[in-house]
């Protein structure tokens, strides 16, 4: 008995050491925590300091050709990082206890935990990577909130907690005042943000906004080269971050829609969200190159942000006639800088670029140190995406007409933000410059050095960058009225625009050349449905008919349109001019271009390029200017065989012609587009820019080998075909097309005196040109 | 005997604890999640749909803790029909209002609101036939609702979801992004928080043009 009992005292001794030790966080090998000082040896850290790269690599050593095995604990200092037992760090964050945290990896079931409040960890260890990453990460993080608070001081320097009422600001802002309820607590961040250090995948890293994460992945050819090493890159990725949510500043609820900015695939939105991604790791570390560690040393993909960089090219310089240019420097990568490629982090240079030339200047002129400037130019591009992206419409604080002043209106916004007047170049140039203006330029305010900013400087180096693409600075928007002293809008000076050039729409052709074919046919079942399979993934086409087999079982890959199919049509564009295109846009959305019975609208000559289709042949005239921003028809009519005459009809008309009941149609809910539609979500395409007299293959041609580019799917439109619709039917799809840089398709020379067109309008025909495609179904 | 009871009971208590303290299984959901439902197509013919189950939480890498340690509680509970209020945002039918809700006190149900549609208890299956339908056969995809939500537009209400889509691949590939989605139809209305790609190489499938146009389309 007495052993039995020893035996029991043994055994309950040993489980109470076994639940003790349990509750002890792992030390050892576990990702989650380890004691630093078995780590790092003899070098020492105090509590709550850590190891560091104080920059990326190839700066900390001076080398650009630093080895991947380099020993980077000889580069690597002592830094603080954080007195609490994880890494996570607080800061001003709404209702939180804490705003951000970082991880080693997916995996990782808790931020990582120091033993002995030490971080000290050799290089090459997981948990170096998740210190450097924090300590980047809360320096960027405290500067952003810093600055976020300077905004709000600057607009609203008289505000008081808890406001009294509604307080006035001193300029027309973006910023709401009901995102900060209390001193320096801001609304619009009731979500953690959690940092994968070393997310363990190969060429990667990306911000992820639907669980708020980012991650920094390795280099594939050289695995023990991390983006994490790699400072540049931390403050790249959470720029995203930062965009994400100034973009949302008057969305800022938890619930309801929220603005990207891009689309994914290449787009101008997207582009200037790399750009400023870029400008947003100047901003931090006052460095004019981008990632030489991560991106330059392995992929020779690092990127400069200013034209003195020795990577540019010849021909590239800070002089005001050889800076890196809109169009012409599109799809310009300095690592190879004889080809011409389509990717937004190339494009994206020029926004970084201008930005940087802007803040230079606001030093020069302003007498500003670097660190304002560049907290100045954050605030201005806070501004500037609040208003661009806000989903209420109001646009500005001082809108008190309670009507929509920006992206058409609640419930379309989105629609208007993402396709229909979308961020482009153009867009954002405008805007911030009118944020420039309103701020610096303002002698109410004096904030230039006592002085103000001078307009023509704006003008001056935006146009330097061939961004000057606007007439007036569009302050009023969808409330300006030409020659109302209240709601006129800045006009720009002519005499600044040397460099920007701006192109008539109708020099927007299809290509000339005989025997060119003018428009393509996808219909690869494998093509089409990895295209599928991918927009469906990323949340861009996200219905498709319960008529359409999901093995896609009616593409015959016979390069024709053929019922029961789903196809890509892509077009073969061609720019008539001598000056570059850029910003091409297709649009295969609804509009406005069919009366109330759903006939086709004939617009006169003054409003469409296509007088289509005549009177006789089914169009009625649609004379009304302005387009309404409620009617929205399908871009396709049916060609209909009546007894007089061919005509051209409705979906709806042509569906009851043929006794065909709306249960067949591709949404028995909606007969208007019961035979044929583009894809929702795949119904734009975007083309990076066109060369004067050339197409888009010619323009992006291999120069050495002339081998002409491939297309993605952001090239193409996707179109959905019943599998109902009659073999030798005539469909006639018309398309509306656009560009950044064009006279027209931005100003309005008829009614509104040169003013920007409406937002409704852009529901019409007159911002665009027509394009038709005649698409006879084959079997 | 007591003793005996004793020492299973204490080693059954040491051994759970011991357990769940070293598991990584443990910081995700304890238990299948009703909140999330998971999607599988079997084959062309055969789309399932269950309770998103512990290992497909923790394979798709969906942590619990992160979901705790938000702070709109709400968002996370398990029972959506008993959300509770949050101040910032106005109600009505238990659901919160979005859109052109300052148009009108919509709050006070006697204010009319006609409404385009009526919610339906399998909108989440209509909508996961339709998200998992093309792809192919070694992907789920997982729906988590968010908010019940009423839109209001042009003076008209929509019954809606704000839900969190999530796609894994079998590769163990995510892409995730939210939406709102029709209470009847299942339909998706809008899609937001599309991730953001820095890859150094582009993984977007590209094609070639057909040598020649066959299609008999002619463009003008």
């Amino acid at each position: 008995m007495k052993i039995k009992f020893s035996l029991f005292k043994i055994t309950s001794s040993a489980l109470v050491i076994l639940v003790l030790s349990s509750c002890v966080p792992t030390a050892g090998t576990s990702l989650r925590s380890r004691d630093s000082a078995n780590l790092v040896g003899t070098t020492k850290v105090s509590v709550g300091e850590g190891k560091i790269l104080s920059d990326n690599p190839i700066m900390l050593s001076g080398n650009s050709s630093l080895s991947d095995s380099f020993d980077l604990n000889r580069l690597a200092s002592t830094a603080a990082i954080t007195n609490g037992s994880f890494l996570r760090a607080n800061s001003s964050c709404y209702g939180l206890t804490y705003c951000f945290e970082v991880r080693a990896d997916k995996n990782s079931v808790s931020a990582l935990q120091t033993s002995d409040g030490k971080w000290g960890f050799l290089a090459d260890t997981p948990e170096f990577l998740q210190v450097n990453a924090f300590y980047h990460l809360n320096k960027m993080t405290n500067l952003y909130y810093e600055d976020l608070t300077k905004s709000f001081a600057l607009a609203y320097p008289f505000f008081t907690f808890p406001p009294a009422a509604a307080p006035t600001p001193v300029y027309d802002t973006a910023l709401p005042y009901g995102m900060m309820p209390s001193l320096n607590v801001f609304k619009g961040y009731d979500s953690i943000l959690t940092f994968y250090a070393d997310c363990n995948e190969a060429d990667a890293a990306y911000f992820k906004p639907s669980d708020w994460s980012i991650c920094l992945g390795y280099i594939a050819d050289f695995p023990s080269a991390k983006w994490g090493h790699d400072s540049t890159a931390v403050y790249h990725e959470t720029g995203h971050y930062f965009q994400k949510l100034q973009l949302n500043y008057r969305n800022y609820a938890s619930v309801g829609e929220k603005v990207d900015l891009g689309s994914g695939y290449y787009d101008e939105a997207g582009s200037i969200g790399e750009g400023l991604s870029d400008y947003y790791s100047y901003l931090v570390n006052g460095r004019t190159h981008f990632a030489e560690w991560g991106a330059g040393r392995f992929s020779h993909a690092s990127r400069p942000l200013t034209e003195d960089d020795a990577i540019h090219a010849p021909g590239i310089s800070s002089d005001a006639d050889q800076r890196l240019a809109y169009p012409q420097y599109v799809g310009y990568d300095p690592n190879i800088p004889t080809i011409p490629i389509i990717d937004i982090h190339a494009t994206g240079m020029i926004i970084s670029h201008y930005l940087v030339a802007q803040t230079e200047d606001l030093m020069s002129r302003c007498s500003m140190t670097k660190r304002a400037a560049s907290d100045m130019i954050l605030h201005l591009v806070g501004e500037t995406l609040a208003e661009l992206g806000d989903l209420t419409s109001k646009g500005t604080e001082l809108n008190t007409t309670g009507n929509p002043k920006i992206n058409l209106r609640t419930g379309k916004a989105l629609e208007w933000v993402r396709k229909v007047n979308p961020i482009n170049f153009r867009s954002f140039s405008q805007t911030f410059a009118k944020n420039l203006l309103i701020n610096l330029s303002n002698p109410l305010l004096n904030r230039c050095n006592g002085s103000i900013y001078p307009q023509d400087q704006i003008e001056s180096i935006l146009d330097q960058y061939g961004l000057l693409l606007f007439r007036t600075y569009n302050q009023n928007r969808n409330l300006s009225i030409p020659g109302d002293a209240t709601f006129a809008n800045t006009a720009v000076s002519a005499l600044n625009r040397k460099k920007s050039v701006l192109i008539s729409k109708d020099l927007l052709i299809l290509d000339p050349t005989i025997n060119a074919s003018s428009a393509f046919v996808i219909d690869d079942k494998t093509i089409i449905k990895n295209s599928l399979v991918n927009l469906m993934k990323e949340g861009l086409v996200t219905s498709i008919s319960n008529q359409t087999p999901s093995d896609l079982g009616f593409n015959n890959n016979n390069s024709k349109v053929s019922p029961g199919e789903i196809v890509g049509l892509a077009l073969n564009l061609y720019n008539n001019s001598n000056s570059t295109m850029a910003g091409v846009q297709v649009l295969a959305n609804d509009w406005d271009h069919a009366d109330a019975t759903g006939k086709p609208c004939q617009f006169s000559t003054s409003m469409s390029n296509d007088q289509w289709p005549l009177t006789s042949e089914g169009g009625v005239p649609c004379t009304t200017i302005a387009s309404t921003d409620a009617d929205f028809a399908p871009i396709c009519f049916i060609q209909s065989n009546e007894t007089t005459a061919t005509k051209w009809v409705s979906q709806t008309e042509f569906k009851t012609k043929m006794a065909l009941d709306s249960s067949f149609c591709l949404d028995p809910s909606n007969t208007k587009d019961c035979f044929i539609r583009a894809l929702k979500g795949a119904d734009q395409a975007n083309f990076s820019k066109l060369n004067p007299k050339s197409t888009w293959g010619k323009t992006h041609a291999d120069p050495t080998s002339g081998k002409a580019p491939e297309l993605n799917i952001g090239n193409i439109v996707l179109f959905e075909v019943s599998k109902h619709i009659p073999p030798g039917t005539i469909v006639d799809c018309r398309m509306r097309l656009r560009f950044t840089n064009c006279e027209d398709c931005y100003h309005d020379t008829g009614t509104r005196a040169g003013y920007d067109y409406l937002d409704n309008d852009y529901n019409g025909p007159r911002p665009y040109k027509i394009i038709h495609l005649q698409i006879p179904i084959t079997d | 005997m007591k003793k005996l009871w004793l020492f299973t009971l204490s080693t059954f208590i040491a051994l759970t604890i011991a357990f769940y303290s070293k598991h990584p299984l443990s910081m995700y959901s304890g238990q299948g999640n009703p909140a999330w439902k998971t999607f599988e197509k079997k084959s062309n013919n055969l789309i399932s749909g269950h309770t998103a189950t512990v290992t497909e939480l923790a394979a798709a890498r969906i942590p619990l803790a992160k979901r705790e340690i938000a702070h709109d509680k709400n968002q996370y509970s398990d029972s959506f029909s008993a959300q509770k209020r949050n101040m910032n945002y106005q109600y009505r039918e238990d659901r919160i209002l979005i859109g052109d809700v300052q148009k009108n006190n919509y709050q006070d149900e006697s204010v009319e609101l006609e409404m385009i549609n009526r919610p339906s208890s399998n909108w989440k299956d209509l909508l996961g036939n339709d998200l998992i339908r093309f792809q192919y056969e070694d992907t789920k995809v997982m729906i988590k609702e968010e908010y019940s939500v009423i839109k209001i537009q042009s003076g008209r209400g929509l019954y809606a979801e704000q839900v969190l889509v999530t796609f894994f691949s079998k590769n163990g590939n995510t892409s995730s992004y939210r939406a709102l989605v029709d209470a009847e139809s299942g339909q998706i209305i809008e899609t937001w928080d599309k991730t953001i790609h820095d890859n150094v190489r582009s993984s977007t499938p590209k094609f070639t043009l057909p040598a020649e146009n066959n299609s008999g389309i002619i463009a003008r």
